[in-house]
């Protein structure tokens, strides 16, 4: 669902599929849809779907927003969205405008935003 | 099931709160609460303290850890400053939440036949201690529920901080990765690119911690 | 469509390595290793060694080029680097600069 979604949105897509490995460094504009393994970092203009196959270690994974439901081994940091799907395993920090972790994920790593607190817990 | 604690919308609670049942906060809680039953904070809700209970919902606002065998939930509105852990967490987007956050089982064992074998003993030692706790709870009459409070804390203490006693056999795993990159520089084993990619995530966790 | 494309926005610096089909609009510096096709479209910039079964080059390659089949230069192609396969074709257009070995 969220693939469809970023395959339409933008003119720029860049698909690796399940059977392509990434050495290297990945940047650019435009929306990345991970199916393979990507070793290194990852930033982008558009939107970064990690896909149920897809595996990302060795680096970090910036974006606008971040969509994951594969393996993640990195920092990621989003100006946007940050989704965690349900079959997801991250490990690693996230920063993001909206967090969101679904039932089921594996997550281990810092979530790093601004949390303002009511006056009686500051 | 049917015993429900709620402290009301404009009620303030100073000091700790255990017990066996469910728990609603509409109100101020400033004390730890440790319950064997469901706790809940409401959207007015607001704890500024740590959290441990069979599964906790959040709709307002938490100072301090949130710790459950079973689920933590933040939905929208939540305000959370302070680490999960929790087999299962869920975060609704619009929820905030600024801390560690552990769920699940499986990260450690998709991850850890990636790791150097040096770093393995390390996780278990951070995994064993929350699901010993866990175990007895259920079967543990309340009185004892206080004792575990201790282990407890250090377990979630253990794990609130986990990058400093994983950074410790780094040094190890380092100068592995360096001396097999610099045995072979052609990129015939995988191991060397893997020990930078984790001496990097590794490095990037650690300089979170301020 | 293939199932991997590097889109046009897109730049990698390393190894891509695929057992897919492959498509580059973007830029790719390094090496690239495809086990099937490999299309470089127009506008794409490769500066890295290609190895492929059947390559097709309508844009731009710097590094030598080896295809276990075939390598196609289209019109609008433009290589600089050594080319190595049983049968290539350099097309009217396609600029070229390097040696060919077709294996004979």
């Amino acid at each position: 669902m969220a693939q469809s979604k970023a395959v339409s949105t933008k003119g720029h897509v860049t698909i690796l599929g399940s059977d392509t490995r990434v050495h290297g460094r990945v940047t650019g504009e435009g929306d990345i849809v991970i199916d393979g393994t990507v070793e290194g970092d990852i930033t982008v203009s558009g939107h970064v779907t990690i896909g149920e196959h897809g595996k990302v270690g060795g680096g970090s994974v910036d974006g606008h927003d971040v969509t994951v439901e594969g393996t993640i081994e990195g920092e990621v940091r989003a100006s946007g969205l940050v989704h965690i799907g349900s079959g997801a395993k991250v490990r690693g920090d996230l920063s993001g405008a909206t967090i969101g972790i679904d039932e089921g994920a594996s997550f281990a790593g810092r979530i790093e935003c601004d949390v303002e607190l009511p006056a009686q817990l500051r | 099931m049917a015993n429900i604690t709620v402290i009301g919308r404009g009620s303030t609670v100073r000091g700790n709160i255990r017990g066996t049942s469910q728990l609603e906060v509409e109100g101020h809680v400033e004390g730890d609460i440790i319950l064997e039953g469901d706790v809940t904070i409401e959207e007015h809700g607001t704890v500024g303290a740590n959290i441990q209970a069979h599964s906790v919902i959040v709709r307002g606002a938490v100072k301090g850890n949130i710790t459950s065998d079973d689920s933590v939930r933040l939905e929208a509105g939540a305000r959370v400053l302070g680490d999960l852990s929790a087999p299962r967490i869920v975060i609704i987007p619009g929820a905030l939440v600024c801390g560690y956050v552990q769920s699940g089982t499986a990260v450690g064992s998709a991850v850890q036949p990636r790791r150097s074998s040096a770093k393995v003993p390390v996780r278990v030692e951070a995994k064993a201690p929350p699901r010993a706790e866990m175990m007895p709870r259920a079967e543990v009459p309340r009185a004892e529920i206080p004792r575990n409070e201790a282990p407890a804390r250090a377990a979630a203490s253990t794990r609130a901080a986990p990058p400093p006693p994983r950074v410790v056999p780094a040094p190890a795993a380092r100068t592995n990765g360096a001396s097999s990159q610099a045995a072979a520089p052609a990129r015939k084993a995988p191991p060397p690119p893997v020990v930078p990619a984790l001496k990097r995530a590794k490095g990037a966790v650690a300089s979170k911690i301020r | 469509m293939a199932s991997t494309v590097i889109g046009a926005g897109i730049s990698i610096e390393g190894e891509v390595t695929t057992d897919d089909d492959l498509v580059v609009q973007g830029t790719v510096r390094g090496k690239l290793t495809a086990r099937e096709g490999v299309v470089i479209e127009s506008g794409a910039t490769v500066e890295a060694e290609v190895a492929g079964a059947a390559l097709t080059v309508h844009g731009s390659v710097t590094g030598n080029i080896q295809a276990a089949d075939r390598v196609d230069l289209q019109p609008g192609a433009r290589v600089i680097g050594n080319v190595r396969a049983s049968r290539i074709t350099i097309s009217d257009g396609a600029q070229f600069k390097g040696n060919v070995d077709m294996d004979v």
